[in-house]
């Protein structure tokens, strides 16, 4: 935007003024209330300030403006250039209150928003910055800093410009590419965990992602199928294979086994028939051994018949004579024993006697009525205990002399002798009795039992001495002793008559006596155990011989039975004979066995198992011949190599989908790692700018500025020290946002026409820095259009190739 | 004077699931080159027609491709055509497999040499022992032909005539010469080859044919056996770049045997990888790939290097018109980009601004990839 015309009519202190502006560098030149601060005003409203305000908005912006001689309103025109075509813009605010925009072809915007929006459109920058950065007052120059930190809006566009600058040139934008870059990234590698290379939480197989998928995830599975179908074929192919082997192997040991049996078939006929003889032959050899063995016995059994039948008399003989020199030997020892025991039967019975004598000489007192004397002295012993359980005591006074009788509990009584003015205590348990002529008193104890007690006890001791005199003895411990010798002379003389009847035992003495009267025999020759010796030896002889006989009886007995006579078992072990040799012939008229065989049962045995392995294996081949079938049937239409050749194209488009989306993965990370960079040095170029500025502008005094993000901070010294912003000149301030301020207006603008206006830029500077303010800002306006507002005409005389415009004071 | 066609890995029934628009094309003409074969030994009078194994590329083929292979096997005038099982379509002795319905739809002039032994061919007026290998299996570590060592006795070959040629057929992986790291696909070695009792060997399961060198070549009769591969008829894949190829062999009575390599496929597998950093390359590059008969050519091609704009703009248009010729084309040319100089950074951006910095960044690092699509995103945020 090239402003060209400035048209104000009753605005502030101007009733009516029109500028004409050049593209370059423009000086308008007047004195203080010549009306500059109004045009520049007029200015700002025109581009930034609608028509339709509230009130106070009104108030603040417009009130101030309406004419100084009275009016109400305030109007201000603009002709400008854009891309080389020329617009008139026109407004007006107060009582009337109107916006116009006179468009290159002629035409008219005049609703005021469609004119605000189209004007924004026209603008070189946005209105925030061109408030800020394009159109400065003279106040604003020092405090641009300042400004500029509190400003977010410019501040933003500035960092904006600079992103843009770098990240969004030529319709590239980053954001966008990285956006496609992001949606290409997912395309491939949606659901892919590039890391572990596989699915994302593994679902494959039967878990698959079903939407969305990435087209590495749609490789991965298409392999995935290719390899499961390739696995399924082969795993079909294995298990036909198997069965076909098994077949195969089956068919390969039943063609061996049949052949086998084939060969020993021709044998196994005359070998059925060697069996049957062998089995005859083995049947007469035992028969004629039977034979033969029972003739020998027979012959065998005949000659010890004989011996025996002769032998046995003799031992019977034998045997009679021990019998009879036994019975002598025992005779003798019998008698020998009866004299024996009648002499210990005489001494048992003196024993007897003795004892039976001494008992009769003592008084029979029986247990019996030794107990019934204990009873009765402990009765008495109970009564005198009753009697005396109390506790009297009577004390008796003699105002005179008196003798009296005294009689205490079971006690006889006692005369007693008292003096006169003398007392007598007397103590008792259950009675007290005190006799005088003339009187008697009687205590007792208890309630008037004692009387019935002693009398009790009288009783019983008159009943006591009747049983001793009874019983011939004079105390009770008399009446033990007698018992005690009692028992024990009666306990011998019962022991020593019972060792003498069992001595006797049935016998009488009498008998016995008579019986011993004949004298001893003569001892026998030898002593009774070798006769029972020699007789138990000579009896089992006997008896084994007997025994020995029978048996031979009664197998001569059986073989006759069996055989009638020896000649015809004779006959018969002869016929046996000739069998076997008939059977060894027919044996010898058969075909030998095969070769590796010597025995029948060994070929017929061979020939029986593999009939059966043969009809076993035929039995398996049918079931095999069936799997193979099913197996058949199941085989896929596809070779295995096939499937493989197939699968491997899988493996390969996999592979190529994981390779772009590789080249993909690295893009990204180049580009981030770019824009960390980039975002680091964002600023860089800006500063740059400002920098140049300010060393041209001090003459190198100051050649470079601190950053903080975007902003400088401050300056470099030519000596490297680094001056705060705080702490600078108020000249080197105004030279610091002079440069700061030329700087953001170029980066703004950019290669886009626009404007710059500045108030009296060199006001605080010394001429030196005047000079040279006045030449930078010479060349910007080579590029940009430059409006300088100063009331110094020698400031004005810097800018020798300016277009001028002087305003008069008013 | 015996003339044998031996051919091997025809993989009838492979489906190309990985070339959908040109699936049943591939497919068909795997039928198309034993048919081919097929009339090529009908003219040429051929005796024997010798498939290597893998006729088929499973077991589980269907009944049509089996009965198609079956009549164009039968088409063969000759007096056999003897046909073994390979890895891919293996014997297994499954009365429903692939190789009964196989043998029920054949005639009696097509022999499967389905057991590991010698097959006396007299019974058809041809004067050869065939010495079989079949596979048994999809994989196993042994040999195919590890059973001639196990027949040492000479009384269990058959009684050799006069001039009788014995020829081993097998199939599976050879010592150094086919890939097999694992060695689970019947693997021989050149000794096991060398030592059998055979004039040459017929080998199949590698697709590529070899000798190379070989071409209307006579072969003295020697003291080891010729090894002969006769290759696929028809390339299944871009690992397999030659056009398709079996053995035309003639024997004569001193079993001196003449060679014929001959070419079967219809279709050819062609991979190129090519870098362009010029005018020049891309010029060349693309005078090659016209060069060929692209209408039966399976191209893939990865393309690198770095172009000015207008040159890569050329590229495309280019490979536009590549895409419409080849009968299929899988064109790989994203790493081709943008040569992205300082200069034009310099000249398109304001020095020190973001787009400046990153792609001069990029152009330093030589992430060109990286530099390619910031330098695109920027350009279509510009527009």
């Amino acid at each position: 935007m090239i402003l060209s015309t400035l048209q104000v009519t009753s605005f502030g202190v101007l009733a009516s003024l029109g500028i004409e502006l050049k593209p370059g560098l423009n000086i308008i030149l007047g004195p203080n209330e010549a009306g500059k601060s109004t045009l520049f005003r007029a200015l700002q409203h025109l581009l930034l300030t609608p028509v339709k305000l509230n009130k106070r908005s009104f108030q603040d912006l417009i009130q101030p403006l309406l004419p100084i001689g009275g009016g109400d309103t305030v109007c201000a025109a603009l002709e400008f250039r854009v891309a080389d075509e020329s617009y008139r813009l026109e407004k007006s605010w107060g009582a009337k209150t109107e916006a116009e925009l006179q468009l290159p072809d002629g035409s008219r915007l005049a609703d005021a928003a469609a004119v605000e929006a189209h004007l924004l459109t026209l603008l070189p920058v946005h209105p925030g910055t061109l408030r800020t950065v394009l159109l400065t007052r003279q106040s604003g120059l020092a405090t641009t800093l300042e400004q500029l930190q509190t400003e977010k809006e410019t501040m933003y566009g500035l960092s904006d410009l600079l992103h843009h600058s770098v990240l969004e040139t030529e319709g590239v934008s980053v954001g966008r590419f990285q956006e496609t870059l992001e949606s290409r990234y997912q395309g491939q590698l949606r659901h892919w965990d590039l890391q572990r290379q596989q699915p994302e939480k593994k679902r494959g197989g039967e878990a698959r992602w079903t939407r969305e998928k990435g087209t590495v995830l749609g490789a991965y599975y298409d392999l995935e199928d290719a390899e499961s179908h390739f696995q399924e074929i082969k795993e079909k192919e294995v298990s036909y294979g198997t069965i076909t082997d098994q077949l195969e192997s089956c068919n390969r040991e039943l063609a061996e086994k049949q052949e086998r049996l084939k060969s020993i078939e021709p044998g196994v006929k005359d070998a059925q028939k060697r069996s049957v003889l062998e089995a005859r032959l083995k049947e007469t050899e035992l028969s004629l051994k039977e034979a033969q063995s029972d003739y020998d016995g027979w012959t065998k059994n005949l000659l010890r018949r004989e011996t025996l039948e002769r032998e046995i008399p003799e031992l019977e003989q034998s045997v009679q004579a021990l019998e009879l020199e036994k019975k002598q030997v025992q005779n003798y020892l019998d008698r020998k024993d009866l004299i024996e025991r009648f002499r210990r039967l005489q001494d048992k019975r003196q024993r007897l006697e003795q004892a039976e004598s001494q008992l009769s000489s003592l008084l029979p007192l029986p247990r019996r009525e030794l107990d019934r004397l204990r009873d009765s002295a402990a009765q008495i012993e109970r009564l005198q205990a009753a009697a005396q359980a109390g506790n009297l005591s009577l004390v008796f006074h003699a105002r005179e002399a008196v003798d009296v009788g005294i009689q205490k509990d079971l006690q006889e009584a006692a005369e007693q002798h008292l003096a006169a003015g003398k007392s007598l205590t007397v103590e008792a348990s259950g009675k007290i009795e005190m006799r005088h002529p003339n009187w008697s008193l009687e205590v007792y104890s208890g309630q008037g039992e004692f009387e019935q007690i002693a009398e009790q006890y009288e009783q019983a001791k008159t009943r006591h001495t009747a049983l001793l005199g009874e019983l011939k003895v004079s105390s009770v411990d008399e009446a033990v002793e007698a018992s005690r010798r009692y028992e024990e002379r009666f306990a011998e003389a019962r022991t020593a008559k019972a060792v003498y009847e069992q001595e006797l035992g049935s016998d009488s003495f009498e008998a016995l006596e008579a019986a011993r009267g004949e004298s001893p025999d003569t001892p026998p020759g030898r002593e009774q155990s070798q006769v029972l010796e020699e007789l138990v030896g000579k009896r089992n002889r006997l008896q084994s011989l007997q025994s020995q006989l029978e048996e031979i009886r009664r197998s001569l007995e059986s073989l006759q039975v069996q055989y009638g006579d020896k000649d015809s078992l004779f006959a018969r072990i002869a016929e046996f004979g000739g069998a076997k040799l008939e059977i060894a012939e027919k044996t010898n008229g058969l075909a030998p066995l095969p070769e590796g065989y010597t025995e029948t049962q060994s070929l017929l045995d061979d020939y029986n198992r593999l009939a059966e392995e043969v009809q076993s294996l035929t039995q398996n081949r049918i079931r095999l011949d069936s799997d193979c079938r099913n197996a058949e049937a199941l085989l896929p239409d596809e070779s295995s190599e096939e499937a493989a050749q197939r699968m491997e194209a899988a493996r390969e488009q996999f592979n190529s989908q994981l390779k772009k989306a590789e080249v993909l993965v690295r893009i990204q990370k180049a580009t981030s790692e770019l824009l960390e960079q980039l975002d680091r040095g964002i600023y860089e170029p800006f500063i740059t700018l400002v920098s140049r500025y300010l060393a041209t502008l001090s003459n190198d005094r100051y050649r470079n500025v601190p950053a903080d993000d975007a902003l400088p901070a401050g300056v470099i010294r030519r000596d490297g020290r680094v001056l705060p912003y705080d702490l600078l000149s108020a000249g080197t301030k105004d030279l610091f946002a002079l440069a700061l301020r030329l700087a953001m207006a170029e980066f703004f603008l950019g290669p886009k026409d626009g404007f710059l206006l500045l108030d009296d830029p060199l006001v605080d500077l010394d001429p030196e820095r005047q000079q040279r303010a006045a030449a930078i800002l010479a060349r910007f306006a080579e590029t940009q259009q430059l409006v300088v507002f100063t009331c110094q005409p020698a400031h004005a005389a810097l800018f020798e190739q300016a277009h001028r415009i002087e305003l008069e004071r008013s | 004077m015996v003339k044998i066609l031996a051919s091997a890995d025809y993989h009838l029934g492979m489906k190309f699931a990985g070339y959908p628009n040109v699936q049943e094309q591939l497919a068909e003409a795997r039928f198309l080159s034993l048919k081919r074969l097929v009339d090529r030994a009908n003219q040429s009078d051929c005796d024997l027609f010798l498939v290597a194994g893998d006729l088929f590329d499973r077991v589980s083929v269907s009944a049509k491709d089996v009965g198609r292979a079956v009549a164009l096997l039968d088409g063969f005038h000759g007096r056999l055509a003897a046909v073994l099982p390979g890895n891919h379509d293996f014997y297994s002795g499954n009365p429903s497999s692939l190789w009964s319905r196989f043998s029920e739809a054949a005639g009696d002039r097509i022999l499967l040499l389905q057991d590991s032994r010698i097959y006396d061919l007299n019974h058809y007026d041809l004067n050869i022992h065939l010495f079989a290998g079949p596979c048994d299996s999809k994989h196993s570590k042994d040999s195919a032909i590890s059973w001639l060592r196990d027949t040492e006795a000479p009384g269990e070959y058959p009684q050799a005539r006069q001039g009788t040629l014995r020829i081993g057929v097998a199939h599976g992986s050879i010592e150094g010469v086919s890939p097999d790291t694992q060695g689970v696909y019947f693997p021989m070695t050149r000794r096991q080859l060398e030592e059998a009792p055979v004039d040459l060997w017929i080998i199949g399961h590698t697709h590529r044919q070899l000798p190379s060198e070989i071409d209307r070549v006579k072969v003295a009769p020697a003291a080891s056996p010729a090894v002969l591969i006769p290759g696929t008829p028809e390339p299944d894949g871009f690992d397999c770049r030659h056009g398709g190829t079996a053995w035309m062999i003639e024997a004569d009575e001193n079993k001196q045997i003449r060679l014929e390599s001959l070419s079967s496929g219809t279709y050819r597998f062609v991979r190129e990888e090519h870098t362009l950093e010029r005018l020049a390359d891309l010029q060349r590059v693309v005078k090659e790939l016209h060069s060929g008969e692209s209408d039966k050519t399976l191209l893939k091609l990865k393309l690198r290097g770095r172009l000015e704009a207008e040159q890569l703009f050329e590229l495309r248009r280019q490979l536009a018109e590549l895409e419409k010729a080849y009968f299929y084309a899988q064109i790989d040319d994203s790493e081709v980009l943008e040569r992205i100089s300082e200069q034009n950074v310099e000249a398109e951006f304001t020095e020190g601004s973001f787009p400046y910095r990153l792609l001069k960044q990029l152009i330093a690092q030589k992430d060109f990839e990286a530099l390619q699509t910031a330098y695109t995103l920027m350009q279509e945020q510009k527009r």
